[in-house]
């Protein structure tokens, strides 16, 4: 069945279509949260969340992108959420010498290691995997928006209430941080 | 020439392919002649490519089962709960079913005779529907006749609609609802008229009063009965007006429904 018959199937109220979207979805969803928090447990509350959100919505999906994409932003919004609320309870003076920090001077690395090469190898993505669990959240999460989940450095702004500066410093930051991660 | 910290903004960019031509040639005139940032460019290059070939993580064994089985719960609460109840300040009225009491006023079809006009005036209490096998007064031990030949053409009683399923006192308000509608009907067949007004009465804290027309208009919707709500202290305005006395309240623990005995002051 493809998916517009699918969907038009939930749309009706048939559950046991919208749960073969779910199973079509679920591993981009489940690693797209799992990226973003970085832990198995928030990731699986809120990939459920986003097809929780998916189906009491689905009224208003209109077919303009395809189900996929549009779970996608659904779940992207989810963890933005969390993250959002997280970064509130946390302490202002926290967040702000970490910002702070991110503007200081960036000391370049050689250039003796070449990943352009080793990152077609196996080996070298699974490196790659592990360095972006390794990055502190606020880094792992911008770059995952930005990288995974295609969002413009205002959008990343908006949704994270950061100017557009420390995004992009923080990005900036996140990649340095992966490409000395990736040399160790 | 560019310093290199100058240059990273631009790599940064280019490494996102969001370059003016101005920008692109600025930056590759420094990569030119700069080897660390033609390393740096090139690697992060290759970070960026090689995200996107990062694999999926399988999701959890029985993901999908379990959204599914959210969503039939929550399919059938939909069916079972009412919206009301569901509201967050109406979970913190632990005390609504305990207190909440049905004022019922005969309408539209007064009844022929006072007293001996009404169907349970043989002095049995009405049978055929759930309502009349649970009437009672106070708490079991009424006296029937006592109730019928009080009520009157008008006259408002109040019915406690105190649900078997409400869980620590909480109504979950599905059962209310079809309560509601047997009591209704078994109170119209009882008195023998063609309509009840019926009014809930629950503690409201005051600062809950503003939601009471949203609440009476959803209660119009969804029951399609004539149920409002009211607040304690309007009732008790009532009381103290003369236009209504109540006996007495059932306390926490009493669930059976009960006919309570209204007498004008």
């Amino acid at each position: 069945m493809t998916e517009a018959e699918l969907i038009q199937k939930a749309q009706q109220g048939d559950q046991s279509a919208f749960g073969e979207l779910i199973v079509r979805n679920e591993s981009k969803i489940f690693t797209l949260t799992l990226r973003m928090m970085g832990n198995r447990e928030d990731a699986q509350d809120l990939a459920q969340e986003a097809f929780l959100n998916a189906w009491r919505g689905l009224d208003k999906f209109k077919g303009d992108s395809s189900f996929s994409t549009w779970i996608y932003r659904l779940a992207s919004n989810a963890c933005i959420d969390h993250i959002r609320k997280a970064k509130r309870r946390q302490e202002v003076m926290d967040a702000q010498s970490l910002d702070d920090e991110e503007f200081g001077a960036i000391q370049l690395p050689d250039s003796r290691y070449d990943p352009q090469n080793e990152l077609e190898r196996q080996e070298l993505r699974e490196a790659l995997e592990k360095a972006l669990q390794t990055l502190p959240d606020h880094q792992r999460q911008v770059l995952i928006m930005r990288e995974l989940s295609g969002l413009s450095y205002q959008e990343i702004g908006d949704a994270l209430e950061m100017d557009i500066g420390t995004v992009k410093s923080r990005i900036s930051r996140a990649r340095l941080a992966l490409r000395k991660l990736l040399k160790e | 020439m560019c310093d290199c910290n100058e240059i990273l903004e631009l790599i940064a960019l280019g490494v996102d392919d969001d370059l003016t031509a101005e920008e692109r040639d600025q930056l590759n005139e420094h990569l030119a002649h700069c080897p660390n940032c033609q390393a740096l460019f090139a690697d992060l290059c290759a970070i960026h490519r090689g995200m996107a070939t990062l694999e999926e993580y399988p999701a959890p064994v029985g993901f999908a089962d379990g959204v599914l089985a959210v969503m039939r719960h929550e399919e059938a609460q939909k069916h079972k709960v009412v919206p009301l109840f569901r509201r967050r300040y109406f979970k913190q009225i632990s005390t609504v079913a305990a207190c909440a009491v049905l004022c019922v006023g005969l309408l539209r079809t007064p009844l022929t005779e006072v007293g001996g006009g009404m169907r349970a005036s043989d002095g049995a209490q009405p049978e055929g529907s759930a309502l009349s096998a649970t009437m009672s007064y106070g708490e079991g031990s009424a006296d029937v006749s006592s109730y019928q030949k009080s009520i009157a053409p008008n006259e408002i009683v109040t019915v406690d609609v105190t649900d078997a399923d409400a869980v620590d006192g909480i109504d979950t308000g599905a059962v209310a609802v079809q309560n509601f509608a047997q009591y209704h009907q078994t109170l119209c067949e009882t008195f023998d008229c063609n309509d009840v007004s019926l009014m809930t009465v629950t503690e409201i804290p005051a600062s809950m009063v503003e939601e009471l027309p949203e609440l009476n208009q959803w209660m119009e919707t969804a029951g399609g009965l004539p149920y409002q709500i009211i607040e304690r202290v309007r009732m008790q305005t009532l009381i103290d007006s003369g236009t209504v006395a109540l006996d007495c309240y059932l306390s926490a623990d009493e669930c059976a429904p009960s006919v309570l005995l209204i007498d004008e002051k």
